[in-house]
C-alpha cells in the first residue's frame, strides 16, 4: 500500500530474471511489516518469524506464478496467511501475553504518555492479544488484516481469496466474537458493556 | 445480541462495514438513519470502534533482524537452478553444489533406487538404461524415439566423477557394497536444465548397473541430516541400489519420471499429516488444488499405472494455495496420498525430515513400484523389511487396496513447486496443472526445472503396538 507498486513489480521482474538482490530488496521491504501482522496471527514471535521466512521462500519459489497485475504484498500475504495456518495448527500459541509483553517498549500508543497510562495500554494490549488468540483462525486473520494491516475489504478479499461480501460478514462476526472475548475484561472500565 | 436485534430489513453487518467506511452512500445513509433511531445499534457501532482502536493500538513489533540471509540460504538451491542453465558454469560452483546436494541425496538414494528398480524393468526394452530416456519415452509415446537417443558425453562423465571424488566418504549408511562408481548422474544433475533441452543428452545412456555408486557415495554425506534413515540398512533394496547413481539422472534430466516414487508414511500421531504439510512447506512446496477436477487430471495415468485405487480423485493442481486445513480434509481419511513433485534433493530432505520426526512418523517406507503389476496386488515393501519392523511391517499400496477396496478411494493431493524461472515460468504457468501429465504435458515439462521428480506419499496410521515400538528405534 505504502509502497510504490511499480517498484515492487520491477523488483519481482528482476528477481524472476535471476536478480537475487532484487528479491532481497523485497524481503527487506516487507519483512517487518509482515512479521508484525503474522505475530498477531501466530501469537508467538518464533512462529511469526518462521511464517515470514517461509512466506518469502515460498514467494521466491513461486515467483514464476506471480501475476503482474496483482500487488506483490497481496500475493505475499496470501502465502503467509496459508503458512501461518499450518504453523498454528502445529502448535497452538499460548504465549500471547508474553508476546504482548515482549516489546512493550515499542508501543504505538502515543496517546498515553504517562507511565500509568503506558501500563494500562500494555495491559490492554495483552488482553486484546489474548482475546485475539482465542478467536477462530479465520476471524483472527480477517481482523488482523483489517485492523493491524489496514487492508480494505477488497484487498482482504484478494488475500484471503474470498468474495467481498464474505469479508464483510466475516469481519462482522469476528468483531462480535472479539467483543465477546473482551467483554468481560472491559466491563469494569467500559462505560457500555454490550 | 446485535444480530438478534436486527430487523429483517436491516443487516447488522452494515454497522461493521460502516465502522470500516466500506459502505456505499446509500448504505451509509441507511445506517445513519438506523443509528439515530436505534440506540442499541449505536452502541454496537461504538463498541466496534473501540475494538478497532484497541487492535490498532497493539504495539507494532519488528522482526529485530534481517531475514535476507536466511531466505537466501533457503533459496540457494533454487537460485542455483535459476542461474545454472543461463551461466552454465562448470567449475567450482558445480562442485560446491554437488557437495551440498550430496548432503541430501543420500536420503533419496533409497527412493531413487526404488524408482530405478521400477525403471530397470523397462531396461529390458533396450540398451537405453537411462532413467531420463525412460522418462522421455513416457512423454513420447513413440518408444523408439527414446531408444534412439544419443550417448553420454564423456566430458560430463569425467566432471561428475571428479566432483564425487572430492566428497568425503563414510559408507556406513551405504546400502550397497562398494561398487564401481559412475558419477555421471551428478553431472547430469548439474546439467539438468540443459539436458531437458537436449534430446541427445537426455538419453545419455547412463549405465544403470554401474551407476550405483553415486547414491552410495553421496549417502554418507547426509548422515547428520538424515541419520535415522541412513541408519537403516534395510532401507535400501539390493537390486535397485545398483542403479542408484543413475537414478540421479532422473533428477537431472527427467522432468517427469515415468512413475512416482512411492513412499508410505506410517503416521504415529494424529497430527502427522499436518506435520507433513508443514514439512512440505519447509521445503518450499505448496499443496495445490485444481478447482476443475477433470478425469484427465495431470498425472492420473501415471498414478493409475502404479495403483489405480489412488486416482479416483485425481491429482489436483492449480495456482491456488492449499491450506493445511484443506489438505487435512482431503487426506485425513486414510489412505490418503500426496503427490510431491520436486527435485530429488527436496524429496530427499522431505524423507529425511519425516525420518527424523519419529513422534509423527513411525516409519518411512519406500514402496517399490516394480512390485505393483496389477492394481490391488500386494506391494512388496522394499524398506524396511517386515522382519525388521515387526508388527508394523505390513501393508503397502496393495494393503491399501485390500483394506480400502473400491469404496474407499484414497484422496490424492498434489504438491509441487512452481517454476521459479523468469521466462520459463511464464510459459509454464498456464500448463501448471498439466505438467505432470504423461501426454500433453511435454511442452510444459520442457520449461520446468529439469530435476523434478515425483514422489507419491501415502499415509497409514501405525498400529498401536508399532507406535510404541517405532519411536524407540
Amino acid at each position: 500500500m505504502k509502497y510504490d507498486v511499480s517498484s515492487d513489480a520491477q523488483l519481482v521482474e528482476a528477481a524472476s530474471a535471476g536478480d537475487c538482490s532484487a528479491f532481497g530488496e523485497l524481503v527487506g521491504r516487507y519483512q517487518d511489516r509482515l512479521f508484525n501482522t503474522m505475530l498477531r496471527i501466530c501469537g508467538s514471535r518464533e512462529d511469526a518469524a518462521d511464517a515470514v521466512q517461509d512466506a518469502f521462500v515460498q514467494a521466491f519459489v513461486k515467483l514464476g506464478s506471480f501475476r503482474g497485475d496483482a500487488q506483490f504484498y497481496t500475493w505475499l500475504y496470501r502465502i503467509a496467511m496459508n503458512l501461518a495456518l499450518s504453523r498454528r495448527r502445529r502448535a497452538r500459541p499460548t504465549a500471547s501475553l508474553e508476546t504482548a509483553r515482549a516489546d512493550a517498549g515499542e508501543e504505538a500508543v502515543d496517546r498515553h504518555p504517562g507511565p500509568d497510562d503506558r501500563l494500562l495500554a500494555r495491559e490492554q494490549a495483552e488482553q486484546v492479544q489474548s482475546a485475539l488468540a482465542l478467536l477462530a483462525e479465520q476471524h483472527r486473520k480477517i481482523l488482523v488484516l483489517r485492523e493491524i494491516e489496514g487492508c480494505s475489504y477488497e484487498v482482504i478479499a484478494d488475500i484471503l481469496e474470498l468474495p467481498v461480501g464474505t469479508v464483510r460478514s466475516r469481519l462482522f462476526r469476528a468483531r462480535l466474537q472479539l467483543r465477546e472475548r473482551l467483554g468481560s475484561l472491559w466491563n469494569e472500565d467500559a462505560p457500555q458493556p454490550g | 445480541m446485535a444480530e438478534q436485534r436486527a430487523n429483517g430489513d436491516f443487516d447488522d453487518e452494515l454497522l461493521s462495514a460502516y465502522v470500516d467506511g466500506e459502505l456505499t452512500a446509500a448504505e451509509r445513509a441507511l445506517v445513519e438513519e438506523r443509528l439515530r433511531a436505534d440506540p442499541a445499534a449505536a452502541r454496537l457501532v461504538a463498541e466496534m470502534r473501540r475494538l478497532s482502536q484497541a487492535l490498532r493500538a497493539l504495539p507494532r513489533e519488528s522482526l529485530g533482524y534481517d531475514l535476507r540471509p536466511a531466505v537466501e540460504r533457503a533459496t540457494a538451491d533454487r537460485r542455483a537452478a535459476l542461474v545454472q542453465p543461463a551461466l552454465a558454469e562448470p567449475g567450482p560452483p558445480i562442485a560446491e553444489r554437488g557437495f551440498k546436494r550430496g548432503l541430501v541425496w543420500s536420503s533419496i538414494a533409497i527412493a531413487a533406487t526404488v524408482m530405478l528398480a521400477f525403471l530397470a524393468e523397462r531396461e529390458s526394452r533396450g540398451p537405453d538404461r537411462d532413467v531420463a530416456a525412460v522418462a522421455q519415452r513416457e512423454r513420447e509415446p513413440d518408444d523408439a524415439a527414446g531408444r534412439s537417443l544419443g550417448v553420454m558425453r564423456p566430458m560430463a562423465r569425467s566432471e561428475g566423477r571428479a566432483e564425487l571424488a572430492a566428497a568425503p566418504e563414510t559408507s556406513e549408511a551405504a546400502p550397497v557394497e562398494d561398487a564401481p562408481r559412475d558419477a555421471a548422474a551428478e553431472q547430469l544433475y548439474a546439467k539438468g536444465a540443459e539436458a531437458a533441452a537436449e534430446p541427445d543428452f537426455l538419453a545419455a545412456g547412463l549405465p544403470m548397473r554401474d551407476g550405483a555408486a553415486g547414491a552410495e557415495r553421496l549417502a554418507p554425506l547426509a548422515e547428520s541430516r538424515a541419520a535415522p534413515m541412513a541408519a537403516r540398512p534395510a532401507a535400501a533394496p539390493p537390486l535397485p541400489a545398483e542403479a542408484a547413481g543413475s537414478a540421479v539422472a532422473a533428477d537431472s534430466a527427467a522432468a517427469a519420471p515415468a512413475e512416482p516414487v512411492q513412499i508410505e508414511l506410517v503416521t504415529a500421531a494424529p497430527g502427522a499429516i499436518e506435520r507433513f504439510t508443514q514439512l512440505l512447506a519447509d521445503q518450499g512446496m505448496v499443496l495445490q488444488q485444481q478447482e476443475d477436477r477433470r478425469k484427465s487430471e495431470p498425472g492420473r495415468e501415471q498414478i493409475a499405472a502404479t495403483g489405480d485405487q489412488v486416482v479416483e480423485r485425481g491429482i489436483v493442481a492449480a495456482e491456488r494455495y492449499w491450506s493445511a486445513e484443506m489438505l487435512a480434509e482431503r487426506v485425513a481419511d486414510p489412505p490418503g496420498a500426496v503427490l510431491v513433485e520436486a527435485s530429488v534433493d527436496e524429496i530427499s530432505q522431505l524423507l529425511a525430515a519425516c525420518e527424523n520426526d519419529k513422534a509423527n512418523f513411525a516409519e518411512v517406507n519406500v514402496l517399490n513400484p516394480q512390485e505393483t503389476p496389477v492394481a490391488g496386488a500386494p506391494l512388496q515393501r522394499v524398506t524396511p523389511s517386515p522382519a525388521e519392523t515387526g508388527a508394523a511391517g505390513q501393508l503397502g499400496l496393495g494393503g491399501y487396496a485390500a483394506a480400502g477396496e473400491t469404496g474407499k478411494k484414497p484422496l490424492l493431493a498434489y504438491a509441487r513447486r512452481a517454476a521459479s524461472k523468469g521466462v520459463a515460468a511464464k510459459s509454464e504457468q498456464p500448463a501448471l496443472g498439466r505438467a505432470a501429465a504423461p501426454s500433453g504435458g511435454a511442452p510444459a515439462l520442457a520449461t520446468r526445472p529439469a530435476q523434478e521428480v515425483q514422489a507419491l506419499f501415502f499415509f497409514r496410521a501405525a498400529p498401536a503396538e508399532s507406535r510404541e515400538a517405532a519411536p524407540a528405534k
